[in-house]
């Protein structure tokens, strides 16, 4: 507590200190007190969710988790129903065409039921293209599902690739990833197909015909435990050869996981060389569990304990460089690259993010000409000064890279303002706001193909999810998919 | 199996940041508000230095410090506002005071007595020292912690908001009658 008389060092005329020292006192006892705003409170009850928390960058415990679970009860059950009754691989079924996805287009899609998210999307060419929604079960139980829309024709017409002819609620993918249009993989986990639905264990899903059949292999993933922080994570970068990543932790509901020591932990890489059927012992590797990759082979991560490190790997997660930040990042909270993007030169150009332990946020611009191993300042990111203003620095998630220089962002409502489209061309150093026209809705990702080819999704008031696209670099927008 | 325990670890961060924020979020907020001067810009603080703690928390040490932490974040919050709204804002002349708006409690509160009217007259930097100092009762190590700045500076800071409010009262037609 403070001392009962002030104490400048350098005063006032003594009696004019007491004065006003006294005239304060007595102001804030009798000062009004008002209530916290019943919007306020509203608006913290509506903090952002996990979700967000992944999608601004911050650090991603959870990041697989959830679609884990989902997965999990879901698919476990239902393939182990489905082993039994014969139906695994079936190339006949309701929903499957031999050769073609165009051909599935004359079945029904699968109605989607409540609050559907696009949670993954992926393209190959102009017209070849998936996307991954997510759902909350008809059932109440608070389960998802994810169901899997295909197209070969740009958006006009879409099929639904699935792994077996089951019920809605009984198919949960969660993570989908392709590599080319024929090569995908998922993951599950509990007692699978894989082990005769007798052990819980990771279950890898993988088809190497864009989805219509689908065939079980074991990864070599611990249990997960009942207590304490588990996180597995996928990533292939080509049909045979991919990564698993398994971090594990103390528990986090001290608040002190991300700066619990590192031997409280164990981080380990599996590798296969045959498309996920076989893997490998365990490796030792950095724990990095909100690991992002950017395409097959590039790939980043901040550190888990807060150190100044940026982890990137560009051959598909086999081996990481761990760069130094710039000495600006040290003594941050932690650090979070926002959007990692390769220059034709070679450069890696990041939008990073830095928080301090009082909670100031620094945004720069930082370059690395080493494949990842030292990282410096190239700029710090500006807009005009009425956008700043009304806005503050203007890009927040989902940001997107359309090439090297041209960055969108469509920053979400984070429930204090609903900021609109910027955009820069000169790889994020200087923001100005964009106009788009068709488009409508929380933009929650996009995905670019090139500089003008490119499809965002949202999601609406009314809770639908929405895909658009464009093909003038996103100046104008048209709708391809809505679901439900 | 299902897969439980994440989750729930996930639901036990966001309870134990709601229930360390209750005890602290009237004050925050009122801190924010004698800052700001003005009720919406408090609730826009509030609640822009809340989301800000709730991204950071996962790097909170000592939960115990968490109001100390917590003000500290209002104090950063504030002073971005003020800096944004210094580009656009009309500076009062003359010792005028902008009229309060319709409703707004902070701003009530401060026209009534005249030291509250010197208070808003304030520059920003020599009015967080005071509100630290008289309405959370803080020492200057405290408020120097708060504000990330040096005790020393704390004092200056002091000894010419008392400057400031001096020549105010003594402008104040009320305290000059």
């Amino acid at each position: 507590m403070r001392s009962d008389t002030p104490d400048f060092d350098r005063g006032l005329e003594p009696g004019l200190e007491r004065d006003l020292d006294t005239q304060l006192r007595l102001f804030f006892r009798q000062a009004a007190r008002p209530a916290v705003p019943l919007a306020l409170e509203r608006a913290i009850e509506r903090l952002p969710d996990r979700r967000f928390r992944d999608r601004i960058g911050l650090p991603g415990r959870h990041l697989l988790v959830r679609p884990m679970k989902a997965a999990l009860v879901a698919l476990s059950v239902v393939l182990a129903v489905a082993t039994a009754a014969g139906l695994l691989n079936l190339r006949g079924g309701l929903y499957s065409a031999p050769g073609a996805h165009g051909t599935a287009t004359r079945v029904p899609l699968t109605p989607v039921s409540r609050n559907p998210d696009i949670v993954a999307m992926g393209r190959f060419d102009s017209n070849t293209g998936w996307v991954e929604i997510n759902a909350l079960d008809p059932d109440d139980t608070g389960r998802t599902s994810s169901y899997l829309r295909w197209t070969e024709d740009g958006g006009k017409t879409w099929s639904e690739p699935r792994p077996v002819p089951l019920p809605l609620t009984e198919i949960a993918m969660g993570g989908v990833q392709f590599v080319d249009a024929s090569h995908g993989w998922t993951s599950s986990y509990g007692p699978g197909p894989a082990l005769g639905g007798q052990t819980q264990k990771h279950t890898l899903w993988r088809t190497s015909d864009g989805g219509l059949t689908w065939q079980t292999s074991v990864i070599p993933f611990d249990t997960v435990p009942q207590s304490g922080f588990f996180q597995g994570s996928l990533h292939f970068r080509d049909p045979l050869h991919g990564e698993a990543f398994e971090f594990r932790g103390p528990p986090i509901d001290s608040g002190q996981a991300a700066l619990s020591t590192l031997a409280d932990w164990t981080c380990e890489r599996f590798s296969t060389v045959d498309g996920g059927v076989t893997w490998s012992a365990p490796k030792a590797m950095p724990c990095m569990p909100g690991v992002r990759f950017v395409d097959n082979l590039l790939g980043y991560a901040y550190d888990w304990f807060g150190r100044p490190v940026l982890y990137v790997t560009l051959d598909g997660g086999r081996t990481w460089a761990a760069g130094t930040l710039p000495p600006e990042a040290q003594g941050s909270a932690y650090q979070v690259p926002m959007l990692l993007e390769r220059q034709s030169n070679g450069t890696l150009r990041a939008l990073a993010y830095w928080v301090k332990d009082d909670g100031t946020s620094v945004n720069a611009i930082v370059e690395s000409r080493d494949g990842g191993r030292t990282w410096a300042i190239a700029g710090t990111p500006s807009a005009d000064e009425s956008t700043t203003e009304r806005y503050g620095l203007p890009f927040g998630l989902p940001l997107a890279a359309r090439d090297e220089n041209h960055w969108l962002t469509a920053p979400m409502d984070d429930g204090t303002k609903t900021p609109p489209w910027f955009g820069s061309s000169d790889g994020g150093l200087t923001w100005t706001q964009v106009t788009y026209a068709g488009l409508s809705g929380d933009v929650r990702d996009f995905n670019f193909l090139n500089a003008s080819d490119g499809w965002a999704s949202t999601k609406s008031a009314d809770t639908v999810a929405y895909l658009w696209a464009t093909t003038d670099g996103g100046a104008t927008w048209t709708r391809i998919l809505s679901t439900p | 199996m299902e897969i439980d325990g994440p989750i729930e670890r996930l639901e036990t961060e966001r309870d134990s940041f709601d229930r360390l924020l209750r005890p602290e979020l009237a004050s925050a907020y009122r801190l924010a508000g004698y800052m700001l001067c003005d009720a919406s810009a408090a609730e826009d603080a509030a609640q822009e230095a809340v989301l800000r703690a709730w991204r950071a928390y996962p790097t909170l040490r000592d939960h115990s410090q968490f109001g100390p932490w917590l003000q500290r974040i209002v104090a950063n919050v504030c002073r971005d506002q003020r800096r944004r709204r210094r580009l656009v804002r009309f500076v009062p002349l003359d010792g005028a005071f902008e009229e309060p708006q319709a409703g707004d409690p902070f701003r009530a509160s401060l026209d009534r007595m005249a030291i509250g009217r010197a208070i808003a007259q304030l520059s920003g930097e020599h009015r967080e020292v005071v509100v630290m100092r008289y309405m959370l009762d803080l020492t200057n190590e405290d408020i120097g912690d708060r504000l990330g700045i040096p005790v020393g500076t704390v004092k200056s800071r002091l000894h010419y908001a008392f400057t400031e409010l001096r020549r105010s009262l003594d402008r104040d037609p009320e305290v000059a009658r």
